[in-house]
């Protein structure tokens, strides 16, 4: 699975809704809260292996769907 | 009576406990009841316990439980003495327009609730609703996700859980019917400048060796310490604590944007308040979320690291404030 599928699986079974694009909001679209966005990261790092640094364990700084993606990128190119 | 009855909710400015959510929302009603918050609700408050076996430090902000606040009529009813059936008493409390604080109640047995299912925990929250045509009622709570929200349960669930526990008759259980008063309270920036100089008066203690004010902050960071080491076991973690910090915080932000609207009309100190201390709290709230969810020992350096930080820089901006203030000579 791509992992841009796997990280819409992710935001879908936190929020119970299917995100439709990229440039959906995780507040507003997805209607994630605050706690619910803590649980995003974790969700992401357990699916991607990979460990968030301090610098990045501020979930409001996500705001939309393209941002997750942004965050999974930056990673996932970081281990390579 | 009707057969429905809904009474309006809103945010309350605290919610880390049931008390202080139950306060907020019932005095709502009446706008002018919140400068009584602004006025007073400054002072933090700790116990010590955890430093010698407890697992929580018990922190609260003083006197922002309903019971505190001279603005909220209320009535309080000890189930013992109901000879009839209690729901209709909440529902006759209701149609009267009370909302209802109860207390005593085992969370095992109340579908929604908290620990619903999970385990025995004689438990509080507020009801502010009926439909007695599906014989249910609507709680104002913390649901299953620990998340503070209205939810449906039915009459019956609550029977059976304010039951269980009368019968083993550990806790009284009670009902308290409350509703806002019409007075008008205003502002008294004077009130402020006391309390807030009083905030930050370092290493005050109140009763039974409890902590009080901004030296709270400091404890906290003993706190996460005694997390960290494993002397307070993982397990028993309070995760309220960031919480109420942060609660704290906005309320102070928000005395402040009115102080400043007042005598200066500008945000000078608030607008550093809000950047380095609320959003920085919020930030570690979340942070220290992430450690309860996921046992992240770790966090918790940071955690202690970045507290003395803002605690020193809430101390910068209060005492700049108070400054301003007091050549007010208010």
């Amino acid at each position: 699975m791509k992992a841009k599928q796997i990280i819409y699986n992710i935001l879908e079974n936190i929020s119970g809704i299917p995100p439709e694009n990229e440039a959906d909001s995780l507040t507003e679209d997805l209607l994630l809260d605050s706690l619910n966005l803590v649980v995003l990261l974790l969700e992401l790092e357990a699916a991607f292996d990979f460990h968030l640094e301090e610098s990045d364990m501020n979930p409001l700084d996500l705001t939309t769907v393209q941002d997750v993606i942004h965050l999974v990128q930056k990673y996932r190119e970081a281990a390579l | 009576m009707k057969n429905t009855i809904y009474l309006p909710l809103s945010e309350p400015t605290f919610s880390t406990y049931h008390y202080q959510g139950t306060d907020g929302i019932v005095s709502a009603a009446n706008p002018y009841i919140h400068n009584f918050t602004l006025n007073r609700r400054i002072v933090l408050l700790c116990t010590q316990k955890f430093l010698t076996g407890f697992s929580s430090p018990e922190l609260t902000i003083c006197d922002t439980a309903f019971w505190a606040n001279p603005y909220v009529e209320q009535y309080s009813v000890d189930l013992h003495f109901i000879q009839e059936d209690p729901c209709q008493v909440i529902c006759q409390m209701l149609a009267e327009g009370y909302y209802v604080y109860f207390e005593g109640v085992d969370d095992f047995y109340v579908k929604g609730k908290s620990f619903y299912q999970q385990r025995h925990f004689s438990h509080d929250g507020m009801i502010h609703g009926f439909n007695s045509d599906v014989k249910m009622f609507n709680l104002y709570a913390y649901n299953q996700q620990w998340r503070y929200r209205s939810f449906e349960t039915p009459m019956a669930d609550f029977l059976r859980g304010l039951t269980a526990v009368q019968t083993q008759q550990t806790v009284p259980s009670r009902l308290v019917a409350l509703k806002a008063k019409p007075d008008l309270v205003a502002l008294e920036p004077k009130t402020i400048e006391n309390h807030i100089r009083y905030y930050l008066t370092p290493n005050l203690h109140g009763e039974n060796n409890s902590v009080m004010c901004i030296s709270v902050q400091t404890l906290m960071e003993d706190y996460l310490q005694l997390l960290e080491t494993g002397t307070i076991p993982y397990e028993k973690t309070d995760w309220r604590i960031f919480r109420l910090l942060w609660e704290h915080k906005k309320c102070m932000l928000e005395r402040m944007i009115a102080i400043e609207n007042l005598l200066w009309k500008n945000n000078k100190f608030s607008s550093p308040y809000n950047t380095d201390i609320v959003k920085e709290m919020n930030v570690l709230r979340l942070i220290y979320a992430r450690h309860t969810t996921k046992r992240e020992d770790a966090l918790l350096s940071l955690l202690q690291n970045r507290l003395q930080r803002l605690t020193i820089r809430e101390q910068e901006i209060l005492t700049d404030f108070l400054h301003a203030m007091e050549q007010e000579n208010l």
